[in-house]
Formats: structure tokens, sequence, C-alpha cells
């Protein structure tokens, strides 16, 4: 097994249970905040993908200046829409500085909801050595974002 | 009150890596940048080889390696059918 991309399927049922908050405002949780939503980064022999509901620390990368959980992922700027896909990206890169793992996949889930996941990022494997890790959101249109629902 | 600095007095002042082996001058490292596209990313690794005389155990090492990667795309959900 290894790490595979994809929104999560329990993510997806989640959406229509209304248990994430992306925005500031939540019409049935009540909730003015966005939820805060976290990448964790898994080895490449973790099995990270569609199927994974919540965080797990299973495989996930060991480093000094790394702590388990992963960085929070800024959000700045709410969901949106254009034609017929709904779309969101966090606003900023999310780095850890002075690492030393190897990785090639990131984890993104809703930490203020039990750690539920959202989605799994794959890229090539890449070995990062006492040194700085970024990873670098795509652009926020309705065919680039993290998250598309067409 | 303005202060006068006497540019000819100073030091040069050397940039400054920290690395696995400590703190460097950024002119005993051989540093090397590697674009790639993997696709769905591009990522640049950035490798510092030690080829100083300060630490000469360290000659020929990568005593530090950083990594960007840049997603392209994110993932979609659904595909609007055609009824």
């Amino acid at each position: 097994m290894a790490n595979s991309a994809g929104l999560c399927t329990s993510f997806k049922v989640e959406l229509m249970l209304a248990d994430h908050n992306f925005g500031t405002s939540s019409a049935t949780r009540g909730a003015t905040t966005a939820d805060t939503f976290k990448f964790a980064l898994y080895q490449t022999t973790a099995t990270i993908g569609p199927s994974t509901t919540a965080y797990t620390a299973t495989g996930e990368v060991s480093s000094g200046n790394y702590t388990a959980g992963g960085a929070n992922a800024t959000n700045g700027v709410a969901p949106t829409s254009s034609g017929t896909t709904a779309y969101w990206t966090p606003s900023a890169s999310v780095s850890w500085t002075t690492v030393s793992f190897t990785t090639d996949c990131a984890l993104l889930y809703n930490s203020t909801r039990s750690n539920k996941s959202v989605g799994s990022y794959t890229f090539s494997s890449q070995t990062v050595s006492s040194g700085n890790f970024t990873l670098t959101m795509p652009s926020n249109t309705n065919t680039t974002a993290l998250i598309q629902i067409a | 009150m303005s202060t006068i600095i006497d540019l000819t007095t100073q030091e040069p002042t050397a940039n400054l890596v920290t690395t696995n082996i400590g703190i460097v001058p950024e002119s005993e490292l051989e540093i090397k940048l590697d674009k790639k596209d993997d696709g769905e990313s591009w990522t640049i690794t950035r490798t510092c080889m030690y080829v100083g005389s300060l630490h000469p155990h360290a000659r020929g090492q990568v005593v530090r390696q950083d990594v960007w990667v840049a997603m392209k795309n994110g993932i979609k959900a659904g595909v609007q059918s055609g009824l």
C-alpha cells in the first residue's frame, strides 16, 4: 500500500451533515468562526488516502521541530463558487523550519471536529534534511483550488 | 542627530546557514537548486554540500536540504451529470 490522493469519502458524507465549517458562519451549527484545519505530513510507507476518516499518527513523519498533528492551514478566504463548482483553498503556504524527514503526502483534516479528515494530497517523495519544508497551495480558482466540488 | 558609519572599518558579514553540522558560512557550501515538474506539483530542492575546511569530516556531505512543493491543482469531487 502507499499514500494516495483524493477527497476523503467520509468528508463527502460529513458535508451533508454540516460537519465542517470553512467559513465564518454556519447556519446549522451556529458557528461564527471557521473550524481549524491542519496539514499533517506522512512517510512514503504510510497508507493515507480517500478511505482515511481522521488524522492518525500512524505513518506520520517525525522530526525535531515537527509537532505530531502537523501545522495549521491558514484560512483567510471563505469558500466561494464559480459556474457550478464550489471551492476553497488555504490562503497561505504551510511550512516547517529546520526539520528532517521524507514525505510524499499531506493530509488535510479538521482539528475542531475530532480531527475528521478532509483530503489527502500526494506528491513525489521529498527528503528534507536540517532544512525547511514548504507546501505551497494551488491557485484559488474553480479549476485549481485545493478543494473543488463540482 | 545622525550617526556616521565608517564603512572602511566594517568587517564583511558572511551569510550563515544552519546545517546538520552547525551554523556555517555560506561560502563553505556548494548550493544546488533542482527544479522538477512532477505533473501535479512543482518541486524545488536546494541541496547544500559542505566543501569547506572548518569541518573536514563533513567534506562532500549533504549538510542541509530544503524542499518547496507547489501544488498545481487540488482535488475535485463530483462531476456534473448530463441528464
